[in-house]
């Protein structure tokens, strides 16, 4: 498919739809102006925490146990009680241009986020909820998601459905500047109200959910790093050659172990993957035990991020990961990402060509850097790996001699390292792209870019090369987007790709 | 006058902060040259203590200078640039329609100078610009300025 081929992006509903026409709404419209609360089954969930607490307290008095269970006990029962107290104190209510939360039993909390400034919308059920059909709504805007998002735990299926369906469409209506639907018995059937219809993107079947959990980084950094500890314990715990073996055995031992773990988490996080569109927004469903499914309007998008190791390299194998400005604070970033865990890397620029409907995000040929970079990405790795070497070494003698040429590691090391680095700074989407072992490719259109950074020490300035960021938002710092040792040159013309309006003049 | 903050020079902070900046990286220096100095009064080497502590004193100070020579800002056509460092050279450039929030921050040793300092926000956390050791009066109408170039544009 290329890009001539895409469909040209949805029109946004008309303001005065046809209202009793059409097929019937396939989603419940949700309700307006008024103050809703989460669905009552928190009560019962919260209330078997609180049975359970009153009975402990109970047979404590009864059986006239440990006087100091007590005060935990209280405490705990306390605890849930204001969480089932809480409940009632919470409602969130959905107006024509945000949507308001209010909590609190004595310290009132007022919430609002206007349409215009929700970033994404994440659906989670765990395994407990989904027993009672129930679902926790986090609703996420730019900045930290502690402080700044909405979520609401335990809301029906349908009733959640419906309110992401709404929040998004709403979200589109107020951005293209177009009225609220009219309200009364007749709005319930507009156009607005009418479940989005969802373009199926990319599906990833369970055997490529293994290959991808086989192949993670994790598993293949595990199996890399466990040759030190095996090398150990071998040649601690076993004398003469019979280390060797020894050493084989465990290294594979811990590879195994490493290789296996992924692999059940990949299969349980990304179980039935499922990638969809509408409109303007991507969806996400995915998950065995607890279910996620995150919904980004494309135009939320701040940069995307292709992972590959040599293991996946070789398989033609990538993740794709997609990253708004919502920040998971002290969570791990995976968490308001939208993971694509397998993709075919021959197909990528297809893939996300379809997920954001332009041709912009064909990953270009990327410039590689410079032959001074080159001798600069080697001597550095050679002079790391001779400093580790030194250490195994002295520590092993007289034994660890033989293990003097690992030392060399760091010219192909270095060599990969530069020949998988490269850039390509001039269109308007940004690339760049490093890593010998795990591989980064970013790609950040240049609008996104909040500001540009380069640093050179003075090895890098008498080579002409600087070091490139990128800041974008939602980006921690060591998730920034950058290339090191690029020509100084190169690093300064960014500038020139980064659209912004001209000063006024003086 | 014409206003200075509206050519497009490089501008340095101003020459207070000069003071502040090797006054401390000048006590800085004396205080590691005295504790290297002190190992060396311990083992009876005193000119060495002497040499020592006056070498690292002065070569503080010089540092304090270089690192205020070297920090400039600069009101480009479209963007904010700043550049520091004395042995690392880090430059930050910010378009002035991606400036969310520009802050005046005031320590106790700044009021003691008389300087302020700018510290320039955009959408991501990641940027990293402060404009030091600038007058009060400048940091205001510098404010102002990138305040009025910045507009009011949505661009999260």
């Amino acid at each position: 498919m290329t890009s001539s081929e895409l469909p040209p992006p949805p029109a946004p509903p008309p303001p005065e739809g046809g209202f009793a026409a059409g097929p019937p709404p396939t989603r419940a419209p949700v309700p307006l102006d008024a103050p809703l609360r989460t669905s009552p089954l928190t009560i019962a969930l919260e209330a078997i925490g609180l049975g359970f607490f009153a009975l402990s307290l109970w047979i404590n008095q009864v059986t006239g146990g440990e006087p100091a269970d007590v005060p935990g006990l209280v405490i705990g029962f306390a605890f849930t009680l204001q969480r089932t107290v809480g409940w009632w104190f919470r409602t969130y209510t959905v107006t024509d241009t945000s949507i308001t939360l209010d909590e609190g039993i004595l310290q009132k909390r007022h919430r609002v986020v206007p349409f215009t400034r929700i970033q994404q919308v994440e659906h989670r059920q765990q395994l407990t909820s989904r027993l009672f059909r129930l679902v926790s709504v986090h609703i996420e805007t730019a900045g930290d998601a502690r402080s700044t998002a909405i979520s609401l735990r335990s809301l029906d299926v349908s009733t959640a459905d419906a309110l992401r369906d709404h929040l998004l469409a709403e979200q589109h209506r107020v951005r293209a500047g177009l009225p609220a639907a009219p309200r009364g018995e007749g709005a319930q059937w507009s156009e607005a109200f009418r479940a989005p219809t969802r373009t199926p993107l990319l599906r990833v079947s369970h055997r490529d959910l293994l290959v991808a959990g086989l192949t993670s980084n994790g598993a293949v950094a595990a199996a890399t790093l466990a040759v030190v500890p095996s090398a150990l314990i071998a040649a601690v715990n076993v004398d003469g050659p019979a280390a060797v073996p020894a050493f084989l055995a465990i290294e594979t031992a811990f590879t195994m172990l490493a290789v296996l773990l992924g692999a059940v988490g990949s299969l349980l996080g990304g179980w039935g993957f499922d990638l969809t569109s509408s409109d303007d927004d991507l969806h996400v469903t995915q998950g065995l035990l607890d279910r996620r499914q995150h919904t980004m309007p494309r135009h939320r998008l701040q940069h995307v991020r292709v992972v590959d190791n040599p293991v996946r390299r070789r398989l033609g194998v990538v993740t794709v990961q997609l990253f708004s400005a919502a920040t998971p604070g002290r969570r791990d970033e995976q968490q308001t990402a939208i993971t694509i865990p397998f993709a075919r890397r021959e197909g990528l620029g297809d893939l996300l060509v379809q997920c954001m409907g332009s041709a912009r995000w064909r990953p270009p040929d990327l410039e590689p850097r410079s032959p001074v970079a080159r001798r600069r990405a080697i001597l550095r790795r050679t002079a790391l790996t001779t400093a580790m070497t030194i250490t195994i070494v002295v520590v092993l003698l007289p034994a660890g001699a033989v293990l003097t040429p690992l030392a060399l590691l760091g010219i192909p090391w270095g060599r990969l390292a530069h020949r998988r680095a490269g850039s390509a700074l001039d269109g308007d989407v940004l690339v760049v792209a490093s890593g010998a072992l795990v591989h980064h490719l970013e790609l950040v259109p240049a609008e996104r870019v909040q500001s540009r950074r380069t640093t050179a020490s003075p090895f890098q300035r008498r080579l002409g090369l600087a070091s490139l960021r990128l800041d974008v938002a939602g980006a921690r710092r060591a998730g920034a987007p950058g290339l090191g040792d690029l020509g100084a040159d190169v690093a300064a013309a960014v500038q020139q790709a980064i659209p912004s309006r001209p000063r006024a003049p003086a | 006058m014409t206003n200075p903050l509206a050519s497009e020079a490089a501008h340095l902070p101003d020459p207070r902060a000069r003071t502040m900046w090797s006054l401390l990286t000048g006590l800085t220096g004396a205080i590691l040259g005295s504790v290297v100095g002190g190992i060396a009064v311990a083992a009876d080497a005193w000119p060495v203590a002497v040499v020592v502590l006056l070498a690292s004193t002065v070569g503080g100070v010089v540092f304090g200078r270089t690192a205020w020579r070297r920090r400039t800002w600069t009101l480009a056509p479209r963007t904010l640039q700043l550049r520091r460092g004395v042995v690392v050279h880090r430059a930050t450039s910010i378009p002035y329609d991606r400036i969310q929030q520009i802050d005046v921050e005031r320590g106790p040793l700044e009021r003691m100078f008389r300087l302020s300092q700018l510290v320039v926000r955009t959408a991501a956390a990641t940027t990293d610009a402060s404009l030091y050791g600038l007058a009060p009066e400048d940091a205001d109408s510098l404010r102002q300025q990138l305040l009025d170039l910045a507009g009011i544009d949505d661009v999260v």
